[in-house]
């Protein structure tokens, strides 16, 4: 008998309602569900009409909406989630971003070969694997390695077909991306916009527990990029970037844990070795301190000016490093 | 017997046009939000949708990196002012409220160093009871 892992998450454990999470619900179901119960519904309005002699004073739209607002356990001032979600991930492009502005040289080796695409059979591999060169994808686009970005972009659109989602990739994306092949800033714009297509498919189409799959293997490679960055060149911009996944990595727990002992092996095995890494990201201390924002009205801005600091000891990187590299070399295995 | 079927067969079509205009304005809204997505911002990949009531409160977590500037988007129905998006730090100190800026549908936000924020959004004057609030966050690469 498994048990779901827990660990404690320091502030959003204390948060979190878990008993809330599992009774909210997500509004396409109720957008999509609609479409059943309107009929099923009109169908009763009608029988009860002729039941009582005539359909007249029923606004079977009224009665459809309230009908579904019923069904969803409305309770006036609550918390709803978004897309279901509590949590955000933070886009892995960023990483990207900041280790090309750490000065470190394009490294096509820390990369997925687009080659292993055929040895991704299964949903569980093809999702993850999915987010995975997304990552790699952003990672080139930043170093405007461009000659590499066609075979990536190649890659994710074979993985979408394979798991219909292809609404993402259109024919209009593919003119984009081809009318666009030499144009940096365009083509990272695209990307973005397909994953985010893609995460809004998945949703709408129930399909969350792929949408999860793709986010982690995007943030694994992201972190794996970083931490392997490291050995090159220690810098401390990215130190503290790492130390600050804590956060996300307990996020990304949160979003797989509805899945486990639902889904395969492979995914209990997955997000039990995210639990076994945010144990020691529990380790990382953050000193937070609060200061008021400075506010640009004309220039719509907001300075952030309160200050976090990360404390993450040497050990503490290593083993993140070292565990990062396991669970990468099982994602992309 | 023939008014009835009829009737049902009105009735099936009249909800089945209610319900596909639905799906059509959620299309619409992803891209009016992402119309607010301008160069140089891109997408973090990810939409933020919820269908709320007037007096509920949609909200999600998220980390922002230090050294980066983002840009959030919000939006709904066919008017952008019919949202407040509200930032707050983990501690609930406040931010930023777009209530304060004429309900503006974006802005931008720089952060010195990374901070773990929640974003909270509600519905204002609507007579809808409900509706689809959605964010969009993006960032300079």
């Amino acid at each position: 008998m498994k048990t779901k892992p827990y660990i404690q998450f320091g502030y959003w454990a204390k948060k979190i309602n878990f008993v809330e999470l599992k009774y909210n619900m997500r509004f396409l179901k109720r957008l999509k569900n609609m479409k059943n119960r309107a009929l099923y519904l009109t169908f009763g309005i009608i029988f009860a009409g002729i039941l009582f002699n005539g359909c007249h004073g029923e606004d079977p739209k009224k009665d459809a909406l309230s009908d579904s607002s019923s069904q969803f356990h409305y309770d006036a001032g609550k918390v709803v989630k978004f897309n279901g979600r509590l949590f955000s991930v933070p886009s892995p492009v960023q990483v990207a971003s900041l280790i090309k502005a750490s000065s470190m040289s394009y490294n096509k080796e820390l990369l997925n070969p687009i080659s292993k695409k055929d040895s991704y059979t299964g949903t569980f591999k093809q999702s993850l694997n999915l987010g995975v060169y997304g990552t790699d994808l952003g990672y080139i686009n930043m170093y405007d390695q461009l000659s590499d970005a066609g075979g990536y972009f190649a890659v994710i659109k074979i993985l979408s077909e394979n798991l219909n989602i292809m609404n993402s990739f259109n024919e209009k994306t593919m003119k984009r991306i081809e009318k666009n092949s030499e144009n940096k800033d365009s083509l990272l714009s695209i990307m973005t916009s397909v994953y985010r297509d893609a995460d809004s498919y998945l949703i709408d189409n129930e399909r969350n527990d792929i949408a999860i799959l793709i986010l982690t293997g995007g943030w694994v490679e992201s972190l794996f990029i970083m931490t392997s960055s490291l050995s090159e060149k220690p810098d401390q911009r990215i130190i503290d970037r790492i130390g600050e996944q804590k956060h996300p990595l307990d996020n990304m727990i949160e979003l797989m844990r509805p899945y486990y002992g639902k889904q395969s092996e492979e995914y209990d095995k997955l997000l039990e070795k995210l639990v076994d890494l945010a144990t020691v990201f529990d380790g990382v201390v953050t000193e937070y301190k609060f200061s008021k924002p400075i506010i640009n009205k004309e220039k719509k801005i907001t300075l952030i000016k309160s200050n976090s600091k990360t404390i993450i000891t040497d050990f503490q990187l290593k083993t993140i490093s070292k565990m990062t590299e396991e669970l990468r070399a099982e994602i992309v295995k | 017997m023939k008014k009835t079927i009829f009737f049902i067969i009105l009735n099936v079509l009249v909800f089945q046009m209610t319900i596909e205009k639905g799906f059509g304005q959620n299309d619409s809204l992803n891209l009016a939000c992402t119309d607010l997505m301008t160069a140089p911002f891109v997408s973090d990949g990810q939409q933020y949708r919820a269908f709320i009531a007037a007096d509920e409160t949609a909200e999600f977590r998220v980390t922002f990196y230090g050294g980066s500037t983002y840009r959030i988007a919000a939006c709904t129905g066919n008017n952008n002012h019919n949202i407040v998006f509200t930032v707050y730090d983990k501690e609930r100190n406040e931010l930023f409220s777009s209530r304060d800026y004429n309900n503006t549908p974006y802005w931008d936000f720089q952060f010195q160093s990374g901070v773990d924020c929640i974003i909270e959004a509600q519905l204002i004057n609507t007579k809808q009871e409900q509706g689809l609030a959605i964010i969009s966050i993006g960032f300079i690469p």
